[in-house]
């Protein structure tokens, strides 16, 4: 049994992006979220690139967070039900005059809040791609026609956690040094040996690529690409439904409809897809 | 006139464009194009999808420099370390260990390792630390301009002068980057109904004047401890790092000639 | 296969010509195996083969190289890819993807191989070195031996005729070693592959050598049988030494022909009294281990493990890789996540001492002792120790000086050779004062010499200091322990399977005996020199 082809994770997420951006609906946008944390937490694994869904959640909040400041705080006038009053600070002239404060009015918040949710979605969907797809299968999906890019980047990603656990070893070797300093030192003491050491592998992969004759002939092919299979194409089919019937399932159904097509729709992976 | 790399000169066009639209977009509809579909709100969608334009070409152009195993492995390890770092030093604000590391390489390997370097590294690290959003084409191609400056320092600095050129150079690449991402920031997060958002059809100065504004309050909190960050990291690095990075070029390219001809046995 | 006609060497900024005016032939279906001291010039010889050396490394080369009909002069080292395979010392810094399987294509999708053609052969290289169960694993996960495998699969998948491996065992343990060597010595009988290979460590590996090859530190190369070569060679295995020293007419490659052609000299030494050390009876324990238990995860790396090492005592550790040896090795320093049991140095718990206190109880040499060194010329390094253990300014370069011969100042620490970076990252830790003395591996990558002089120092540690050091010493190399240890602490499995004086311990078991032990057994010999000794003494 196969993983999920990791291309296939992208445009799933990136059909959903579309979906909640013409639906432009707080619930749906929701809904897609909460179903998405459901399907990163079963379905991810304890790999170097798992943690990118939780550090997307952070980023998504705190960008919520300050859109919504923002339109609180310095928001264009706009006509509705004034829900509560911040005092009026006016910035001096060369500061463009702004007016921070006034009555903030629940279509000035909804607004916001929407446009902000539409973001923290679109990246929390991103995030989702990033921690459920393998950024080294991901790279071997590239084309032919992007070899050297790939190899490239196929490098960086087989030397990456690799670094990553190097830096744990360098930092046990500084306090067996007896060394504990904090701050700009510390980095210093790190990304020194770090750095070495990188060299040194850089060196060595250049001897071992040369000698297996990269770069000496002309053309090159590409080994059992991933084949896509029932999982794959049942998740890009779903979210293309949800993409091109919503207009049509708002307009003829009940909007309760819809949202629980989402719900089901993003949910489906949890249930497909082969661990 | 011949362009030595018509890829990237393309690429770089777009990325102006992607960067600066706001502060001259038009309010009257242009002709032949619908309101509905290129207005104000949807206009970040377009740049955008200028900007990942100008991603691809990058990309091109970079497998374009990628032919031996050389370059391919230098490159791939590094990007490897920058996003090492920045996985590391992820979560706190201004503590952006990549831009020392990535202006000092650029300096050793020339102007076209580091635009590939700031690219690469950027987008492998937005990968794994959930970095991906509307801003990424943004910052990988802010980073590359970065990169490819920093390689273009000229070379005869040396010694103090070359750290001071550095340290210079690292406080404005922060600052550039920062405004830089505001500039692209500025329509997602200002919107266009707060105060700060910029006007269509307005003139370039007023637009400006807001954008300063707004731009004010994220340098406080970002630009300049990324800046302080960096140049102090610079300034405690530079000498053992060059000289690192510089005795692996050596060895990557050795400069001895290869094969005397035969000697009559 | 191979020829190379006057051919001579010399890098640039060099004082001496590396090779000069060589001339040999190997032929198809050989194993050579090439020996020499650190710097000789093994792999530069290895090197230009394959025409690394002068095309991708720098160098002034005269002569001719050929392999299989094709100069080296012309033809750089990708476009002798088909023809010639190498395989390095540290297999993973030459792999560009991190799934096994992909690693062995990618050297035949650089050539633009049709996929069916791949495919075939890549299912050929993964059967020849059973490989197929592990096709979809991550390389990082995989053992040093594994990983050695896959690298020298990624070679062999382009078909080559010669395959050239530069010091393939010496990261290896002792049972990798056997399973790399025991793949060569089978593509060399069953396939005809031509072998080239440079190691260090010659006792697995002398048998099958067809012939060897030695680069004296003059730079003058003798090839030959490797009875004879041996025969004159400073560089000789434990078992080499021993018959040269039992004046025996010709030395044996193997523990098998030793045996038969002691049968009298056993006897007579079976009757004679093995060495014992006299040590000052020493009270004072150093470091405790109490019911010690260390968990990562879900597993537990250390079960209830309890020892004593005392003031004055050399303590081996002994087990296979994942026995718990770096577990047992960091909680005597505090790093290991300790879920039971204590741990005590001088009486006080390592975890609670920081910085300066805690270098001044123990000193641990990492086994990359290149993680300990971050200055940039020897010089400097020492100086940065210096200041980092709060000592006067000079100490820790005195204490280099006393250890190496020729202590090169000036030299980048990346750039010094195994035995000199693990000479200074000691000075470093030994500039401290600790009593207890930690040593992670330290034996691999080191040359006959190096380790001779690693044994030495360890020796004087004990003896010199005033304040009775403890050396506890992390190996698997089998012959350091007979020379140096005096008690052995094996594990398995995360708990203690034997702890009791070296020569009960080594002797016990047939796999992990010095070779002096196999060729004499049942006799408990352990060392060449023990029983030199010992035919002098009932010689007068």
């Amino acid at each position: 049994m196969q993983l999920v082809h990791p291309l296939v994770w992208w445009l799933w997420a990136l059909l959903l992006a579309a979906f909640v951006i013409r639906t432009n609906n707080t619930l749906i946008a929701t809904a897609v979220a909460c179903a998405l944390t459901l399907v990163v937490l079963k379905l991810k694994s304890k790999s170097y690139w798992s943690g990118a869904f939780a550090l997307s959640a952070k980023l998504a909040l705190s960008i919520i967070a300050i859109r919504i400041a923002i339109a609180i705080l310095i928001g264009v006038p706009m006509p509705g039900t004034v829900l509560f009053q911040i005092p009026e600070i006016r910035l001096p002239s060369w500061m463009v005059g702004i007016r921070i404060g006034g009555p903030v009015t629940s279509q000035r918040l909804s607004t916001a809040v929407t446009e902000a949710l539409m973001i923290a979605t679109l990246i929390l969907l991103c995030g989702a791609a990033s921690s459920l797809a393998s950024p080294h299968r991901l790279i071997r999906s590239l084309p032919k026609a992007m070899f050297n890019l790939g190899v490239t980047l196929s490098v960086a990603t087989s030397v990456l956690p690799q670094t990553v656990k190097s830096v744990a070893r360098i930092q046990s070797a500084k306090r067996l040094r007896g060394q504990n300093i904090r701050g700009l030192r510390a980095w210093r003491g790190i990304a020194l040996p770090l750095l070495e050491e990188s060299l040194e592998r850089a060196l060595d992969l250049a001897t071992a690529m040369e000698s297996r004759g990269y770069g000496y002939h002309g053309k090159t092919s590409k080994y059992r690409a991933q084949k896509f299979q029932l999982a794959d194409v049942a998740m890009i089919t779903s979210a293309l439904y949800l993409l091109a019937l919503s207009p049509i399932l708002i307009a003829h159904f009940t909007f309760g409809l819809l949202l629980a097509a989402t719900v089901l729709i993003v949910a489906l992976p949890i249930v497909i897809v082969p661990r | 006139m011949k362009i030595r790399f018509p890829l990237l000169t393309f690429a770089s066009i777009f990325g102006v464009i992607a960067f600066t639209w706001p502060l001259y977009f038009p309010s009257q509809s242009i002709p032949g194009i619908s309101q509905s579909f290129l207005n104000p709100t949807s206009a970040k969608w377009f740049a955008l999808t200028i900007a990942a334009a100008a991603i691809a070409l990058v990309a091109i152009e970079i497998n374009r420099g990628l032919l031996d195993s050389k370059s391919v492995a230098l490159l791939g390890v590094l990007t490897a370390l920058v996003a090492a770092l920045r996985l590391i030093g992820a979560g706190a604000i201004g503590v952006e260990p990549i831009w020392f590391l990535i202006i000092l390489a650029a300096r050793v390997f020339g102007a076209r390792f580091g635009f590939s370097l700031g690219a690469l590294s950027l987008g492998l690290s937005a990968l794994l630390t959930g970095g991906i959003g509307p801003w990424l084409p943004f910052q990988m191609i802010a980073a590359a301009w970065i990169g490819a400056g920093a390689g273009l320092l000229p070379k005869r600095f040396r010694g103090k002068s070359e750290l001071l050129a550095l340290v210079l150079y690292a406080i404005f690449a922060a600052a550039f980057f920062g405004v830089a991402m505001d500039l692209q920031l500025w329509p997602w997060i200002a919107g266009s109904d707060s105060q700060l958002s910029f006007i269509p059809g307005g003139e370039v100065s007023a637009n400006l004047d807001r954008f300063l504004v707004f731009h004010f309050a994220t340098a406080m909190a970002w630009d300049i401890p990324r800046a302080i960050f960096t140049s102090a990291l610079i300034l405690v690095t530079a000498k053992p790092v060059l000289g690192s990075l510089r005795r692996a070029n050596l060895k990557l390219n050795p400069i001895s000639p290869s094969i005397a001809q035969t000697v009559a046995s | 296969m191979i020829t190379f006609k006057n051919v001579s060497l010399i890098y640039p900024n060099a004082q001496r010509t590396i090779l000069e005016a060589l001339n040999f032939e190997v032929f198809e279906g050989e194993l050579v195996l090439v020996i020499g001291h650190t710097g000789a010039g093994k792999s530069s010889l290895i090197k230009l083969i394959n025409g690394l050396v002068p095309h991708h490394t720098g160098g002034i080369l005269t002569g001719e190289i050929t392999v299989a009909g094709r100069s080296t002069r012309e033809l750089k080292p990708g476009q002798l890819s088909d023809v010639i395979g190498i395989v390095g010392q540290n297999p993973i810094n030459g792999f560009v993807t991190d799934i096994v399987e992909e690693e062995i294509a990618f050297g035949l999708e650089t050539m633009g191989i049709a996929p069916e053609i791949m495919r075939k052969r890549v299912e050929e290289v993964l059967d020849l070195l059973s490989l197929a169960p592990l096709r979809n694993r991550e390389i990082a996960t995989l053992s040093g031996g594994e990983q050695q495998r896959v690298a020298i699969g990624a070679a062999l998948v382009l078909n080559p005729k010669v395959l050239l491996l530069d010091e393939p065992t010496s990261a290896l343990d002792p049972i990798a070693a056997e399973e790399v060597l025991s793949i060569l010595h089978r593509l060399v009988h069953d396939l005809g592959l031509t072998v080239i290979l440079a190691e260090h460590r010659l006792e697995r590996v002398i048998q099958f050598a067809d012939r060897i090859m030695r680069i004296g530190d003059d730079g003058e190369v003798v090839i030959g049988k490797p009875g004879e070569i041996l025969e004159d060679s400073p560089i000789a295995p434990a078992i080499v030494n021993l018959a040269k020293a039992l004046d025996l007419s010709d030395i044996s490659l193997s523990v098998r022909e030793l045996r038969r052609r002691t049968e009298s000299i056993r006897e007579l030494l079976q009757d004679l009294p093995l060495p014992t050390k006299i040590t000052e009876s020493r009270n004072e324990i150093l470091l405790s281990l109490n019911n010690v238990s260390v968990k990562y995860d879900a597993k537990y790396a250390l079960s209830n493990i309890s020892f004593e090492i005392k003031r004055g005592e050399v303590v081996a550790l002994m087990g296979r890789n994942g026995a718990g040896k770096s577990s047992l090795l960091r909680s005597a320093v505090g790093q290991s996540p300790i879920i039971s049991g204590t741990v005590l140095i001088n009486g006080i718990d390592p975890v609670t001492l920081t910085g300066k206190n805690l270098i001044r109880h123990v000193g641990y040499v990492p086994q990359e002792p290149g993680d300990l060194l971050y200055g940039q010329s020897v010089k400097a390094e020492c100086e940065l120790a210096d200041n980092d253990n709060g000592v006067p300014v000079g100490t820790t370069q005195t204490i280099y000086e006393n250890l190496m011969a020729i202590p090169n100042l000036n030299a980048h620490p990346r750039d010094l050779s195994e035995g000199q970076r693990l000479g200074l990252a000691l000075s470093v830790i030994l500039s401290a004062n600790p009593d207890l003395i930690i040593l992670d591996e330290p034996t691999r990558g080191l040359d006959y010499v190096a380790k001779n002089k690693l044994i030495k120092i360890l020796q004087k540690l004990v003896v010199d200091s005033n304040q009775a050091r403890s050396v506890v010493i992390a190996t698997h190399d089998v012959e350091l322990v007979a020379e140096v240890a005096e008690r052995v602490i094996f594990l398995a499995e995360g708990e203690i399977v034997a702890n009791g004086p070296t020569r009960e311990v080594l002797t016990s078991s047939p796999a992990f005996a010095p070779q002096v032990t196999k060729v004499l057994a049942p006799a408990a010999w352990l060392t060449v020199s023990e029983v030199v000794a010992a035919l002098e003494v009932s010689a007068i």
